[in-house]
């Protein structure tokens, strides 16, 4: 089904001229961006989920829909990983919050507490810009750090990190906007960012 | 109606996937409508995909495992018709056609660093029958589709509007409706897959064990607008026979309780 052109070709192409490549069945292309972002993707998953084979099914759906509807990925609003991670999160909390997932989810916020989790200052591994990004973690205010911690990494609804956190819920709305602006700052000071 | 500074407070929120189902519903029609508003979505998503990298690969094997699925499941049944037809045509001519327009497009996003205009690039190399459907399809359908979703997230704030999750048997979201207390409700996609042509999704009312049909909201959920009787129970969703059925001829693909 398909010819396959040179790795380094590949390697050297951008996200954006990968999916093009993807639109036309080329699964090479797709085994890049594999490479290159599924780690992330399942990683994150795994973050959320707690679970081995249920990690696994959401990166296999999110490959899956970029192998089936390429279209879907705008260059202009977006990276790629982005794309991928905002798709394999919003897959992972539907999961976490559809009924089945409920035990688990209890057992997971038991050991994330037992674990003192959702510490995402441990969960940034990326070599290039991991100080960065943990310096930028480390200097937002703990309120806001924790409401994204448990927005995030927990999968909680804002309503369900006020009650977990025991403050308003209009508060807990403005320290998750206020403290992913504030490290949109940061890492932009230090040369790091979205495009 | 909500205020544009009351939907700015739900974005950080909406783009870390924690907000409600009918906030989302409220969101996202906003952001169809405010580029800046979108932008901040994505920027807050850029964050957070730089929370999220581990620098790992992922595990062993799991490539393998998800290419074998794609050696087994030529174009998919879900796959938009537009996107179906290109996909099919590249499968006709196997390392001929399909290659040498990757390697012009990858060429040309390479050379002239325009990784971002690929995928226009790709779009002008489909046939003009796929363009021509595509624009009709456009103009017919985004007008009605964008005053939907304006009235369902009006709907989704309203006082007294209940939300109703539909889910499969094996419990995963497959709709979301809201129903206002008038009895006017709206249904939208929750990752409902897309059926072949010749089956449509149903949408009906269980009323003490009775069910009434609501409307067909066809291949893809989407949106659609229905009224539901006063007395509803449930929302219940099958899979029929194009172009619907008079009674369920299906067992239902999606179920959710009507709270009263």
């Amino acid at each position: 089904m398909n010819e396959h052109m040179p790795n380094t070709i590949l390697r050297d192409m951008g996200d954006a001229a990968l999916v093009v490549a993807i639109g036309r069945w080329r699964q090479d292309a797709l085994a890049e961006a594999f490479r290159r972002h599924a780690g992330a993707v399942h990683a994150l998953a795994r973050r959320v989920l707690y679970e081995d084979a249920a990690a696994e099914e959401v990166v296999q759906e999110i490959f899956l829909r970029l192998w089936n509807s390429p279209d879907r990925f705008d260059p202009d609003r977006g990276s790629l990983r982005s794309f991928l991670l905002a798709q394999s999160h919003g897959r992972a909390v539907d999961i976490l919050r559809s009924d089945i997932s409920r035990k688990r989810r209890e057992e997971k916020d038991a050991r994330g507490t037992a674990e003192a989790g959702y510490d995402i200052e441990h969960e940034v591994w990326d070599l290039a810009v991991a100080d960065h990004v943990k310096e930028a973690v480390s200097d937002l205010p703990v309120d806001e750090r924790r409401a994204i911690e448990l927005a995030y990494f927990g999968g909680h609804s804002y309503r369900e990190v006020a009650e977990l956190l025991g403050a308003p819920e209009g508060t807990v709305k403005s320290r998750i906007r206020s403290g992913l602006r504030r490290m949109r700052g940061s890492l932009a000071a230090a040369g790091i960012g979205a495009p | 109606m909500s205020t544009h500074q009351e939907i700015q407070e739900l974005l950080g929120a909406f783009a870390l996937d924690a907000v409600d189902p009918a906030e989302a519903i409220l969101v996202e029609a906003h952001l169809a409508t405010c580029p800046r508003c979108g932008n901040e979505v994505r920027e807050h998503r850029e964050v957070a995909s730089l929370l999220a990298y581990a620098g790992t690969s992922a595990p062993e094997g799991m490539w393998d495992r998800l290419a074998a699925t794609l050696e087994g499941a030529p174009p998919a049944p879900a796959a938009p018709p537009l996107l179906m037809r290109g996909r099919q045509a590249a499968y006709e001519l196997p390392g001929r056609r399909g290659a040498t327009i990757v390697k012009l497009v990858a060429a040309a996003a390479l050379v002239a660093g325009l990784g971002a205009g690929g995928l226009q690039v790709q779009r002008t190399l489909r046939s003009q029958d796929d363009q021509i459907d595509s624009v009709a399809r456009a103009l017919t359908q985004d007008a009605s589709r964008a005053r939907l979703l304006g009235e369902a997230a009006a709907a989704a704030l309203a006082d007294g509007a209940r939300q109703v999750h539909l889910v499969t048997p094996d419990r995963q979201p497959i709709a979301d409706a809201v129903i206002l207390a008038s009895g006017d409700g709206y249904l939208l996609d929750k990752g409902a897959p897309g059926l072949p042509e010749d089956r449509t999704y149903q949408l009906w009312a269980v009323t003490g064990g009775q069910k009434l049909s609501l409307g067909m909201p066809g291949r893809d959920i989407d949106v659609l607008a229905f009224k539901v009787p006063k007395d509803t129970d449930a929302l219940a969703l099958t899979v029929e026979q194009a172009p619907g059925a008079v009674t369920p001829q299906n067992q239902a693909v999606g179920f959710g309780l009507v709270q009263r």
